[in-house]
């Protein structure tokens, strides 16, 4: 297992990735990075996606970023009988680390993989699930608040929605 | 001179030093911690391979930031004492990096990412006086002779004027281990009568040299404190701690100075580390809004743990307590900025600046 | 069957387990001169730092973060899990886990078989009981009274209270500043020694505990009798992780049993990192693994053990104790254990310890299976009856505001209220634990509610972060923990047709809620409902007869857990018929064995019992220490 962690991919297929990322999960490209697992989100998706539909979900990040970001999410992306199941098991790989099976009709329709299975997929992974930071806590058995930490105010919510 | 002007710019001289003790020990955390948080957490334990990477330099880091601040706090206290007024928030006393530390006089300071030459430079920064000749008369250039100075000035002080004249400070200033359990160690509390605190004020500065130098202990390593636990063994002063890490081994307590460690192994990749730009700058991020935005996140959380230090020495003790959180929220924002590459193309990666933002631009 | 060989050393006390009460037994053994070997069935799971660490990355990685989720479950040497709870329906006994479950309802705790034992997941509360738990049939015609009586532990409880570590202040801890409206008259007097204190100040109170505080000096009426109404109070729990030091108030220092006893210097961790853990740094994973050890586990003492007298104290780890063999008179000659090698591989080598003194301190459960399988212990048929724990049923809802909740130690306040009152006579007493981690423990979450709010409610994006925090920032929970009497009919037993790869009995257990118990759920559940009502807290509890722990009461459905809490099943008495041991821990039967543990407790009240059974520990280890004496001169 490599430990030195290649920090710099600028490949547009990495760089789709994040931006389709960041709009599904509400983080910026940046803050996303900055929980170290993008690369090994990446890698995870890439084996249980197809070429075509890997080609396919990211084809249309381009489209982002201009004006009608809701309506191009949630009609290419979560309606949609093969992206949207994607959609929705990447969110929460982002927000728990932990990658959620697709579901036995998607697999029939779109292509099985043998890496398509319930896991954890690092201890970073865990420690990094952007849930922690989304309900104002740390998580749990990582990055202590310290001592006492739990008499104060509730945190107001980081990076609040507009 | 009468002398009461005399006892008013003795007072002012010794506050003056005390100040520059104060931001001193500030100045090493920004450094230290940069080091300490570019060490990768992620592979800290390789499950095909039993052995765990780095989690012991970490470590041995931490111990000496929460030793520094620690100081802060024995420094604000003896500043307290003698009635002066500590200054953690004031931008244009805080260092800005790179700086040398001392006013120009001593060692060169940098944010850089954890490697041998950055955790040379921390060995050089808590290396101690050959000897305290040219210290005592002020012309100190490292951090043990400027306190040896400090020392002096406030023995004279107690001697011209009595115990009396100095320790004029509000007892109720001062940090106790009610106050700062659980962060470096003990606190040395300023009070009693004017000659039991020229003696505390004593003890906290010379806590200070041997925590850090471990210059007055007869030629070996121990500070002698004791570390937690039924062996009850002797904890090493700092330089020796970035020793340890250079030579991948502990020290024994009763290791001599001259010679190399000959404890036990501990375990450092050099490579397992964040490729964190030297000394990175707001400029770096100038065409980066999104690393802009979490680095002044950062820098906000770094002001408030710096104004809640102020409050803390100044008015409200109990602030300490809440600062704790802030702490662990600059760990782990700079651990953020550190994984995310910059627009540049370099490979490298962003990091902290430790800049102290006025409160309406923290966003 | 292959030859035993026999160990070369004969050590004055032999104890198996090394947990709370052998670790205690261990270093004040030690500390008396005598030598001492411990056999431990599981794996050194944390002497070293390493692997504790290791242990610290498998929670990470664990998909559902059970107590036992950080450390190896050995096909060899299974641990009980909460993942192996169902219901047991039918005549057929529930094998799915370690447990063989005869039901009706299923016994859902868990303990830890390691060195270090369940201490390493425990949640640190270190409750003294109360005056009238030790008199429960006297005053109440329910239950046992046991042996002895409050005062006769207290020292006890210091000592125990000292060795752990406890935090929490004295004068916040009596019975009356706990606002409980004793059955007693005089129970408030002398609940603590007037020169003694806990080594270290309060666990602060977490933000959620100063919202569930709104609701103090409200009435509930509880019983029949409208004197037994009490008035709300939230109180801080006195917890086993480390605080700050308290500062003795005289230079004479603290007195503890019959020492003065200078600051605390708390414990942290192990190894290179001694700096960790001195003061409890908010980790919010108590359960199932402190990263800096703050909160204490047995590791401590037993390491204190072995500083002491190096060449006293033998620890063998992998070595299960499998059979208690007696001489003609009854006296037991040795331990006959099996030493494996490589840990989830049966092959293993028998040997067999000796000692003068034998100590079976393995838990309530363990202790009797492998009692049962000696043939030991036999004249009372008190042996592995009188099974108790605490039915621990959740309540939970969202509260009218953000409490942040997930930071912190689990609970660290609770309304002790109900911990005791002339209500007994009729309901179970039971305590109202207040949960800092949201509905973690009752709902998963808050993965759960990631899935829910994506999977259901179509969410994404900024829309996503802000449901969460507003959703989550809600959960509270409460936590009921209900005493249980002891009854014959709790029981553990073994059977032939149910062993362990290794070829050792696997716990047989019967096990049932009596109405004494329901109706003390049953009123818990009422006032859980006025506290939501008071506080504005909307209820989201649900209780399916489904659910594996699912019982009724006075028509209306609960559910219930386990709190691993394993009490009562060898119990002390006054005489050889109706108890395994006398009040020092002694066996009737056997006079150089002694059963140490929570097993001894002939009541479980409201306390959790670790701190109790910790204090019987020092009892049972001046006893263990006299007899040694007493069999040396002979």
């Amino acid at each position: 297992m490599g430990i030195a962690m290649k920090t710099h991919d600028d490949t547009p297929e990495f760089q789709a990735f994040l931006t389709v990322s960041a709009a599904l999960t509400g983080y910026s490209s940046a803050e996303l990075q900055g929980t170290g697992c993008a690369g090994e989100y990446w890698h995870q998706f890439r084996q249980v996606l197809p070429a075509e539909i890997l080609e396919e979900f990211l084809s249309h990040s381009h489209e982002l970023g201009k004006q009608d970001d809701d309506r191009i999410m949630r009609q290419t992306y979560l309606s949609d009988k093969c992206l949207g199941p994607l959609s929705r098991t990447l969110i929460q790989l982002w927000y728990t680390g932990q990658w959620v099976p697709l579901s036995q009709e998607w697999r029939e329709s779109y292509g099985a993989s043998r890496f398509d299975v319930v896991k954890i997929i690092s201890t970073r992974s865990y420690k990094e699930g952007l849930v922690w930071d989304a309900i104002g806590a740390h998580p749990q058995g990582a990055k202590r608040q310290g001592f006492g930490a739990w008499g104060l105010e509730p945190p107001k919510q980081r990076g609040a929605g507009k | 001179m009468s002398s009461k002007k005399k006892l008013d710019a003795a007072r002012k001289n010794l506050s003056k030093h005390l100040q520059d003790a104060l931001m001193l020990e500030l100045s090493t955390i920004p450094p230290y911690a940069t080091a300490c948080y570019s060490i990768l957490e992620q592979g800290q334990y390789d499950r095909s391979e039993p052995t765990i990477v780095n989690a012991e330099p970490i470590e041995v880091i931490r111990q000496v930031m929460v030793e520094e601040m620690l100081h802060m706090v024995l420094a604000a206290n003896v500043m307290n004492a003698i009635g002066g007024t500590p200054q953690l928030n004031n931008p244009n006393l805080l260092p800005k990096y790179p700086t040398e530390l001392l006013n120009g006089a001593g060692p060169e300071v940098r944010l850089r990412k954890f490697s041998p030459k950055q955790v040379k430079s921390f060995r050089k920064i808590e290396t101690a006086p050959k000897d305290l000749r040219g210290a005592l008369r002020g012309e100190y250039s490292t951090i043990g002779g400027f306190y040896a100075y400090v020392r002096k000035l406030l023995e004279d002080a107690c001697k011209e004027f009595g115990d009396k004249e100095i320790f004029i400070g509000d007892p109720a200033r001062q940090i106790s281990n009610d106050d700062y359990f659980g962060a470096g160690g003990e606190v040395v509390e300023i009070t009693g009568t004017p000659a039991q605190r020229r003696k505390a004020a004593f003890e906290a500065i010379q806590k200070i040299m041997e925590e850090g130098e471990g210059a007055d202990l007869g030629g070996k390593a121990g500070d002698g404190d004791t570390i937690p636990g039924p062996a009850e063994h002797e904890d090493i002063a700092h330089y020796f701690k970035f020793n340890e890490i250079l030579h991948s081994r502990y020290y024994r307590p009763d290791d001599l100075v001259t010679d190399p460690p000959t404890g036990d192994d501990l375990i450092v990749d050099w490579s397992a580390v964040s490729p964190m730009k030297d000394d990175p700058s707001e400029e770096n991020y100038e065409s980066a809004p999104e690393i802009a935005a979490i680095s002044t996140e950062f820098n906000a959380a770094w002001s408030g743990l710096l104004d809640g230090l102020h409050i803390a020495f100044n008015e409200d003790k109990s602030a300490l307590r809440d600062l704790v959180p802030t702490m662990y929220s600059i760990k782990s924002l700079a651990q953020k900025l550190m994984r995310i590459p910059l627009p540049d193309g370099s490979g490298e990666t962003a990091g902290p600046t430790w800049t102290y933002l006025a409160p309406k631009k923290r966003g | 069957m292959s030859a035993i060989a026999d160990d070369e050393r004969t050590y004055d006390v032999v104890i198996v387990g090394a947990g709370f009460a052998g670790g205690i037994l261990a270093k004040e053994l030690v500390s008396a001169g005598h030598s001492v070997l411990i056999l431990e069935a599981g794996e050194d799971h944390g002497k070293t730092w390493e692997t504790y660490r290791s242990y610290l990355d498998q929670y990470y990685l664990s998909l559902a973060k059970t107590p036992n989720s950080p450390y190896p479950n050995l096909p060899t040497l299974p641990s009980p899990s909460v993942l192996d709870i169902t219901a047991v329906r039918g005549t057929e006994p529930d094998t799915n886990g370690y447990f063989v479950q005869r039901g009706p309802l299923p016994f859902g705790s868990n303990y830890l078989m390691a060195f270090g034992g369940t201490s390493l997941h425990w949640l640190g509360t270190s409750l003294r009981m109360m005056p009238a738990d030790f008199e429960m049939q006297s005053r109440f015609g329910k239950g046992v009274d046991w042996p002895f009586g409050y005062q006769d532990l207290r020292a006890d409880y210091e000592r125990a209270e000292w060795e752990i570590g406890v935090s929490a202040d004295a004068d916040e801890q009596t019975p009356k500043a706990l606002g409980i409206r004793t059955s007693g008259r005089h129970d408030n007097v002398g609940y603590f020694d007037k020169e003694y204190d806990y080594p270290m100040h309060s666990i602060p109170s977490s933000y959620v505990d100063g919202f569930f505080a709104k609701a103090d000096g409200m009435p509930i009426e509880i019983g029949e009798d409208a004197t037994s109404t009490v008035h709300l109070k939230v109180s801080r729990t006195p917890q086993g992780r480390n605080s700050t030091p308290r500062t003795p108030k005289t230079a004479k220092g603290i007195q503890v049993g019959e020492k003065r006893r200078q600051q605390f210097r708390p414990r942290g961790a192990t190894g290179p990192f001694a700096y960790m853990g001195q003061r409890c740094e908010g980790n919010s994973s108590c359960i199932p693994i402190c990263p800096i050890q703050a909160k204490y586990n047995a590791m401590k003492t037993l390491e204190d053990a072995k500083h002491k007298a190096k060449h006293q104290m033998e620890t063998i780890t992998q070595a299960i104790a499998s059979k208690v063999e007696l001489t003609e008179s009854g006296r037991v000659s040795g331990i006959v254990y099996k030493k494996y090698p490589f840990p989830g591989v049966p092959q293993h080598e028998l040997r067999r310890a000796r000692g003068k003194q034998y100590v079976l301190a393995g838990g309530a459960v363990e202790n009797v299976t492998l009692a049962l399988a000696s043939g030991i212990c036999t004249s009372s048929d008190e042996l592995g009856r009188n099974l108790m724990d605490h039915p621990y049923m959740m309540t939970w809802g969202a509260a009218p505001e953000p409490v942040g909740p997930f930071r912190g130690p689990g609970s660290t306040s609770s309304y002790a209220n109900f911990r005791d009152g002339n209500f007994r006579n009729k309901n179970a007493a039971f305590r109202l634990e207040i949960g800092n981690w949201g509905w973690n423990f009752a709902a998963g979450s808050p993965n759960s509610d990631v899935a829910r709010l994506v999977e259901q409610d179509n969410l994404y994006g900024t829309a996503l972060r802000d449901k969460l925090y507003h959703d989550v920032q809600r959960q509270v929970r409460i936590g009921t923990m209900v005493e249980q009497l002891p009854r014959a009919t709790n029981r553990v037993t073994i059977d032939p047709a149910y062993r362990t790869p290794m070829g050792e009995y696997r716990p047989v257990i019967s096990y049932d809620l009596d109405d004494y118990s329901r109706a003390g759920l049953a009123a818990a559940n009422d006032t859980c409902a006025q506290i939501f009502q008071r506080l504005g807290i909307k209820n989201h509890t649900s209780y399916s007869p489904s659910d594996a722990g699912y019982l009724t009461y006075d028509g209306k459905g609960y559910t219930f857990f386990g709190a691993g809490h394993l009490v009562g099943t060898h119990r002390i008495g006054t005489d050889r018929h109706n108890s395994v041991t006398n009040d020092e821990m002694r066996a009737w039967d056997h006079d150089n064995l002694w059963l140490v543990g929570a097993g001894s407790m002939p009541t479980i009240a409201t306390s959790n019992p670790t701190l109790t059974m910790s204090a019987m520990a020092f009892r049972a280890a001046r006893a263990i220490q006299k007899a040694v004496r007493k069999g040396g001169a002979k």
